[in-house]
């Protein structure tokens, strides 16, 4: 469904963003990307996303190359902040989507955000919904025009660690009902644990993959608590110690 | 306070200290007339003064017109076209900067006392304020957001519509409240150089025949016509930006 070959990434300024990523993600999985700022995470995604290109290597998505999987609708992006428009409603952002992007078999706005418990918010403006309620628009924003893959920038990562831990359960309840591929960009470990079918662990100068690993079944609950969460999310996180450059930690 | 009642404040103020300084100081009438004197010209010469005021209007409107016409198809194409902004900003400061009664005293040699130069003098002093705020209210568009039309292989002019106009429509509206009264008084001024009608006439006539009274009138004449544009402009501000205050 995705596949990333041999990608580099090098800005002009010539810091190398990406080195020789090689990454594979299949259909309706859920593969996180995990790792310290300016592992190249966001990078990665973008180039997922065809909002940039690579400097060498092979980027697909759905066989295509990422500019052209986006002219088919194939491509849902939601970032950290919510891209939505102040002047519009929450139900009017849904529909932006679908006034650019027509694709058979898309949901309907208002039932989408009924789906998403935002029913009585479609006609609030942005400015009118908290924090969580504004990135639930966003991913519906995301999700309106049923692309085949959703790619998530820390979409959770300005909120506070309880909204987060019950948007993170409210998405994955989502995911589940759409069936999407998913990759997703995130900081917190207890996020990427409880959501992914894989983890891949990246680490910076230059960004790289260090290592991909399986989520066990029994760690992908609701439950931040849980045993096997704590578990999984404290061998993750001893990993992730080792990738973070000495001193950047201060 | 609401926002009519500081206006009203002005206009009971305003002649309120006008007769007080007429009661302290008893100036000569054709130094300061009295309040009554003033509104005597208003009754008398409504018609005249109705038509003269429509002439005005007319011209600015029309100028003003024009400019946002130009000003719109400059900023679009200044948003469209990388670079084209520097290119033309240079060209912009210096017809910007150009003192627009030395421009309007060219214009009525060489066209005379025709609707022309009026709106050219409109359209230059107005032009400018539209267009510099239409640039910066394009710029301010959310850079995510225009990151996630493109994820969707937005048009550019999707992307204009859709992300970077709804983020310039403050910006524009705020350039009318300092833009369309200014036509007015350019509009004015496009007159006292030389004209036959508008209000611009009238206050060369009336300053010529030493009618001190009539100057007072077009003045307030001027004045409350350029307060009603600000409030049309205000009132269409809080339409169109009424999402702000939900």
């Amino acid at each position: 469904m995705i596949t990333v070959s041999q990608v580099s990434k090098r800005f002009p300024g010539g810091t190398v963003a990406l080195d020789q990523i090689d990454l594979t993600v299949a259909r309706g999985e859920f593969v996180s990307l995990l790792g310290p700022s300016g592992c190249g995470k966001s990078t990665l995604l973008r180039l997922l996303a065809g909002l940039d290109t690579a400097t060498s290597g092979i980027v697909q998505v759905g066989g295509l190359a990422p500019v052209e999987a986006c002219r088919r609708g194939a491509i849902g992006v939601a970032f950290q902040r919510p891209a939505l428009v102040p002047s519009r409603t929450a139900l009017e952002n849904v529909r932006l989507t679908l006034e650019i992007v027509r694709r058979p078999g898309s949901f309907t706005p208002a039932e989408l955000l009924r789906q998403f418990g935002l029913e009585a918010f479609g006609h609030h403006y942005p400015h009118q919904l908290s924090g969580g309620m504004q990135q639930r628009v966003n991913i519906a924003c995301a999700l309106v025009h049923r692309p085949e893959i959703l790619l998530l920038d820390e979409p959770f990562g300005a909120l506070d660690e309880i909204t987060r831990e019950s948007l993170t359960g409210w998405l994955r309840g989502v995911i589940s009902a759409t069936g999407q591929t998913v990759v997703l960009v995130t900081h917190s470990v207890e996020e990427a644990v409880t959501l992914s079918h894989r983890i891949v662990l990246m680490r910076p100068d230059p960004g790289r993959i260090h290592s991909v690993s399986e989520v066990p079944a029994a760690a992908r609950i609701g439950d931040w608590t849980a045993p096997a969460v704590v578990a999984e999310v404290t061998h993750l996180r001893r990993r992730l110690h080792g990738v973070v450059p000495a001193g950047a930690a201060a | 306070m609401k926002a009519p009642l500081p206006f009203l404040l002005v206009l009971l103020a305003v002649p309120a200290a006008w007769q007080l300084a007429i009661w302290c100081f008893e100036p000569k009438p054709a130094f300061l007339p009295p309040p009554a004197m003033v509104a005597g010209v208003l009754w008398t010469e409504r018609s005249a003064l109705l038509g003269h005021t429509l002439v005005t209007l007319g011209e600015a409107v029309l100028g003003y017109a024009i400019a946002n016409v130009f000003a719109l198809g400059c900023a679009l194409f200044c948003f469209h076209v990388g670079g084209a902004e520097r290119v033309l900003a240079p060209w912009l400061v210096a017809l910007k900067n150009v003192p627009f009664p030395t421009v309007a005293s060219i214009l009525v040699v060489v066209m005379g006392d025709s609707l022309g130069p009026k709106l050219i003098v409109v359209v230059l002093v107005t032009f400018f304020p539209i267009l510099a705020n239409l640039n910066k209210g394009l710029k301010t568009a959310d850079p995510v957001l225009i990151d996630r039309l493109r994820t969707l292989h937005a048009t550019r002019w999707q992307i204009f519509r859709k992300a970077a106009w709804p983020a310039a429509i403050p910006f524009y509206l705020a350039a009318h409240e300092i833009a369309f009264t200014g036509s007015i008084i350019a509009a004015i001024v496009a007159e006292w150089l030389f004209a036959q009608r508008g209000l611009g006439f009238l206050i060369v006539q009336a300053s010529t025949q030493f009618r001190t009274d009539r100057l007072f009138a077009v003045t307030l004449v001027a004045s409350v016509v350029a307060m009603l544009v600000y409030g049309l402009v205000g009132l269409a501000e809080r339409r169109v930006l009424r999402w702000q205050r939900a």
